[in-house]
């Protein structure tokens, strides 16, 4: 069996045209996440008449303020801050350059540069606490309110959001703009799915379009083992692929943004993810999402499978398999930013592409009791997964041959 | 030829790719149905007013149209006055009714079309920037007709369907090999001129198709007109007519997709398997579309750039940059030399790839080929949208003066001002104040301040405002919640999205709204029905003057002379209540209390039952709202307080 496996592994890794793909999907996706820095950084802002850019100005600072966040370092910051908000207040600042006693050369970007990279995303670190604790006390008043009309279900919904949001608070100020480009990223997840598309074709089709499968079926290991062969060789080949562009993704950012700082801020030090389910830090949700997406991975394949072996050509299992992926991709982009429950729930979308359950602490009912969206995504996902894959051995054609030979 | 014929029978008929082609394009013309949206769905609403219009100003603006603009909108403007002061006057007994009559229909005549005359007005705004190179005419038409490129999707996996196997079948199967002891086993080009043919035909096809479709439904006329004239293509240098841009447009597309047949056999030549070059080829398609942005990929040869071509023509696009008060380019212009060079570069490349392609193949051989029938493939969707069943006809009497105000025997619901605006809920046993939105977790929300309830539910709105770009805010969503009022479950009733969809754009600001079952009403600019299972909007054909107020199953409102209506949402017929002439009015669940016109806007109550009307109060009342059982009357000299013991 580990040989059979192993053969298939060398069939899908070693073939050039695959490798081939990899490597330029690999490109693609740096290309891509470059693209994503040179249009979301201020890091990158020239200023007016000078050859240095905002960054430079930015670090000249940020040893001043960073790390644990003290009431000295925010009162000096905004001894800094204040006197250049007053000169913009009534907006006839001059936009001229090279002004001397200003930090950028000019009073506008000294406004701009401190306003969103200091001061508004430490205010909201600052206040944070503040935020979550509101959340807890009305979650309490919740409790009460529903204990009063016997819902016991908002009860428990109320319970765990309190669970979930006592004692949240961000101790540190970091320079966030890699992590949260990062925690936004998902382009990777398409490319994986097109590897997984082309992989299944590759394992499957092939034999089948120039009648191997038949001869295969004649021999000893055909039939069901070549098949659980196949299938675990697939898996082993779309798990590794998936962590490989997920430490890839990770790098990446870190090389091009040139910055290791903000991977241990807690997700919730993000202003997008404000009221997220996970209380972790960055690295941690690295891998608990890479973890999510190999599940989700995982019975997209399953899926893929069906379809493969029902079909059997290799032209409409790739149209079938796209067009699937696209209308999972369509339906989960619709309501990516909608309250999606039972959908959220079923589409292996929201587990592959998973940033958007990360967002907000979405919870579904559950024989009466809360669920947390993403828990839910994970069981029907592996669901569906099962219910596929046993479809999928049930629907493979049998040796019936050697088991007539056996003499059952 | 016979090649060409048998070629031709073996990709059409023998591999079904005449049911490919009837299926594709039969998706192709049912997405254009569904998806297909006017830019200006005004013009759509309310279109023989508007056609009015355009029938006068349609071409080039001149003096004369301006002025007959300008007289036009001074005397709409004194009309709605005059005819408000005939209303008083008429119904103060000063003046007679057949004088009445006379004086309504003139002016009613003047104010026929005034729904069409704004969106003209706005369309004028856009004219006089640029007098010379911007006409009026119906623009909803040509837009959809030059912008509209997302079904050539469909069309292009139609292409990689025909395509592909024509060469790579062969090689499967490794008959090429054969091929080559055979006499025309060595000339690939009658292949390559039938996916040459096949890509003409598709595109050709389906620029005939959403011309017609375009014709059709908004009515393609005046194509002589510049192509300014579309507001989409405002600030193009481009001095062509909307005809003749169609046409090179059809024709820029009609070489992308020769390009993209190329580049596809150039591929299968290569590559020789079947799955792969399928998988090249969507890559080729698509990857473009996610990295590049529009200005680069104006600037590169690609079967997309070509096919997606509406933003070659565009004008250039510019945005104030915050930071540096710079005008920034969002999106430059094309330029004559560039869309040639493309061109130029896309024909060139596509005969480089054929050449090479035609080298690569020195033998090929025909073979009867029959795709082994499918097996059936059933895969079960789940996907359902969210929607809830109709409900049995409350007893509800729902009134928009009453919009942020809501009461019942046991509770009250009201948009509370010393707490932000929020909807708070109190119940009237206990007199504990609850916010009707529990969440806790909610950020970055505004609520509509309008509520309805009908006695199981009650219903609140809220906008989600997406600020994660720091320098601006955007409207993300809009959510109607439902609340049950037992057991404060709460549910999302409907949902949509509004940032990047002019569909939804009557749901931006609205007054008030009601829901009967699966349909939510919204009462904005005009009364809309939005069915919330399909998400379609339809305008009610009903002109809406006064407040509106709703039973469960007909709206009432003040339409024409002040006249009180009754619609039925059932069978879509409106009633008119000759008795009620009423600035404003309030229904409760068996009377109609309102301020009577006919007798100085006094306040009266009607029975329905009993056919009754009596006067409650007496002072000219310019509003009143019922509140806690008791009626509260605002007029010219003060506040006043009733209470009526048998309200209903």
């Amino acid at each position: 069996m580990i040989r059979l496996v192993l053969f298939e592994l060398k069939k899908i890794f070693l073939k050039p045209v695959f490798v081939f793909v990899v490597i330029m999907l690999l490109c693609i996706n740096f290309f891509s996440i470059y693209n994503t820095y040179k249009e979301s950084t201020y890091l990158d802002i020239a200023l007016l008449n000078s050859d240095k850019t905002f960054g430079d100005v930015y670090y000249d600072m940020y040893s001043d303020y960073s790390g644990e966040m003290t009431l000295e370092k925010i009162e000096n910051l905004l001894l800094v801050y204040k006197p250049i908000q007053s000169k913009v207040a009534d907006l006839t600042a001059s936009s001229a350059g090279n002004v001397p006693n200003t930090l950028t050369g000019n009073v506008w970007s000294d406004y701009y540069l401190l306003n969103w990279l200091y001061v508004t995303p430490m205010e909201y670190m600052w206040t944070y606490q503040s935020v979550a604790n509101d959340i807890v006390v009305s979650a309490y008043e919740n409790i009460e309110f529903y204990s009063s009309y016997d819902n016991d279900y908002k009860v428990l919904e109320n319970q765990k959001i309190i669970e979930i949001f006592r004692g949240r608070n961000i101790k540190n100020f970091e320079y966030t703009e890699m992590v949260n480009e990062y925690l936004h990223y998902d382009f990777s997840a398409l490319l994986i799915i097109i590897l997984l598309i082309l992989a299944i074709t590759n394992i499957f089709i092939y034999e089948q379009e120039s009648k191997t499968d038949t001869i295969i079926l004649a021999s000893v290991k055909g039939g069901t083992s070549t098949l659980f062969a196949k299938i675990i060789a697939l898996m082993i080949f779309i798990t590794s692929i998936t962590i490989l562009f997920s430490i890839f993704d990770l790098l990446s950012f870190i090389t091009i943004y040139g910055t290791t700082e903000g991977l241990l801020l807690p997700i919730y030090a993000i202003r997008d993810y404000k009221v997220s389910f996970f209380s972790g830090n960055i690295l941690e949700y690295a891998m608990l999402s890479l973890i999510l997406k190999i599940i989700g991975i995982l019975s997209l394949m399953s899926i893929f499978l069906f379809v493969a072996l029902s079909l059997r050509n290799s032209l409409s299992v790739f149209i079938t398999n796209f067009s699937v992926s696209v209308f999972m991709i369509g339906v989960g982009l619709y309501f990516e930013t909608l309250t999606g429950g039972i959908i959220k729930t079923i589409n292996p979308y929201f587990l592959i592409f998973n940033k958007s359950l990360f967002l907000n602490c979405e919870f579904i009912k559950m024989f009466g009791t809360p669920i947390l969206i993403v828990v839910a995504g994970v069981i029907s996902s592996m669901i569906i997964g099962a219910v596929f894959m046993g479809l999928t051995i049930y629907a493979y054609p049998k040796n019936y041959h050697l088991r007539n030979g056996k003499g059952d | 030829m016979t090649i060409l014929f048998y070629e031709l029978k073996k990709a059409l008929y023998y591999r079904k790719g005449l049911q490919a082609l009837i299926c594709f394009f039969a998706l192709f013309v049912t997405t254009l149905i569904l998806m297909d949206s006017p830019v200006n769905p005004q013009a759509e609403y309310y279109k023989q007013e508007y056609n009015h219009y355009l029938d006068i100003l349609e071409g080039v603006s001149n003096e004369e149209k301006i002025n007959f603009l300008e007289s036009e909108s001074l005397l709409i403007a004194q009309t709605k006055i005059s005819l408000e002061k005939l209303y008083d006057e008429y119904y103060n007994g000063a003046i007679l009714e057949s004088e009445f009559n006379e004086k309504l229909q003139q002016y009613q005549d003047v104010l026929e079309n005034q729904n069409g005359f704004e969106i003209i007005y706005k369309q004028f705004i856009y004219v006089n920037e640029n007098v010379d190179a911007r006409y009026f005419t119906y623009v909803n038409g040509w837009h959809s007709l030059l912008t509209n490129n997302y079904t050539d999707y469909i069309l292009i996996m139609l292409v990689i369907i025909l395509v592909i196997p024509i060469l790579c079948h062969e090689y499967t199967t490794k008959m090429n090999n054969i091929t080559i002891t055979t006499k025309y086993g060595s000339n690939i080009s009658m292949k390559i001129l039938v996916s040459t043919i096949l890509a003409v035909v598709i595109s050709s096809l389906s620029s005939i198709i959403k011309y017609l479709f375009c014709n059709i439904k908004y009515g393609l006329s005046s194509g002589q007109f510049p192509l300014e004239s579309v507001e989409y293509f405002a600030n193009t240098t481009k001095q062509i007519s909307l005809i003749d841009t169609f046409f090179t447009l059809s024709i820029i597309r009609l070489i992308g997709f020769i390009l993209l047949t190329t580049i596809i056999l150039f591929i299968c030549t290569l590559i020789k398997k079947t799955s792969v070059c399928v998988f090249l080829s969507v890559l080729i398609v698509f990857l473009p579309e996610l990295l590049f942005n529009k200005n680069i990929k104006n600037m590169l040869p690609l079967p997309t750039s070509l096919i997606f071509n509406s933003s070659i023509f565009k004008g250039e696009q510019t945005e104030i940059d915050v930071l540096t008060k710079e005008v920034v380019t969002i999106f430059s212009e094309v330029s004559l030399v560039q869309i040639i060079t493309i061109i130029a570069g896309s024909l060139l490349i596509s005969i480089l790839l054929l050449l090479v392609t035609l080298l690569l193949n020195k033998n090929k051989f025909d073979r009867k080929y029959k795709i082994k029938g499918m097996k059936a493939l059933l895969i079960v969707s789940f996907i359902c949208l969210t929607g809830c069943s109709s409900g049995d006809n409350m007893n509800v009497s729902y009134n928009t003066i009453n919009s942020d105000f809501v009461e019942n025997v046991n509770y009250d619901l009201r948009i509370n001002e010393e707490s932000g605006f929020k909807p708070v809920f109190t119940d009237k046993n206990s007199t504990q104040q609850y916010n009707l939105m529990s969440s806790p977790l909610a950020s970055d929300i505004r609520f509509n301040w309008s509520l309805y309830a009908d006695g199981k539910y009650a219903y609140y709105v809220y906008y989600t405002d997406d600020k994660s770009d720091i320098r601006l805010t955007e409207t993300q969503k809009i959510t109607f919640m439902r609340v049950d009022l037992d057991t404060f479950d709460e549910m999302v009733y409907f949902e949509k999205n509004l940032s990047g969809s002019e569909k939804w754009d009557i749901l931006h600001s609205f007054s008030s709204f009601f829901i009967q079952g699966n349909n939510l009403y919204i009462m904005g600019s005009a009364m809309y029905k939005i069915n919330t299972t399909v998400s379609s909007i339809e305008m009610l054909d009903i002109n809406v003057i006064g407040n509106v107020a709703f039973d469960g199953r007909n709206i009432f409102y003040i339409g024409e002379k002040s006249n009180l209506y009754c619609f039925d949402t059932v069978t879509n017929i409106s009633d008119v209540y000759n008795d009620i002439v009423a600035s404003t009015f309030c229904l409760t669940e068996s009377r109609i209390l309102y301020a009577n016109r006919k007798d100085g806007n006094t306040l009266y109550i009607y029975d329905e039952e009993k056919n009754m009307h009596e006067k409650i109060f007496d002072g000219n009342v310019s509003f009143f709202t019922i509140r806690n059982g008791g009626v509260q009357i605002t007029t010219k000299t003060g506040y006043y307080e009733i209470f009526i013991s048998d309200l209903g």
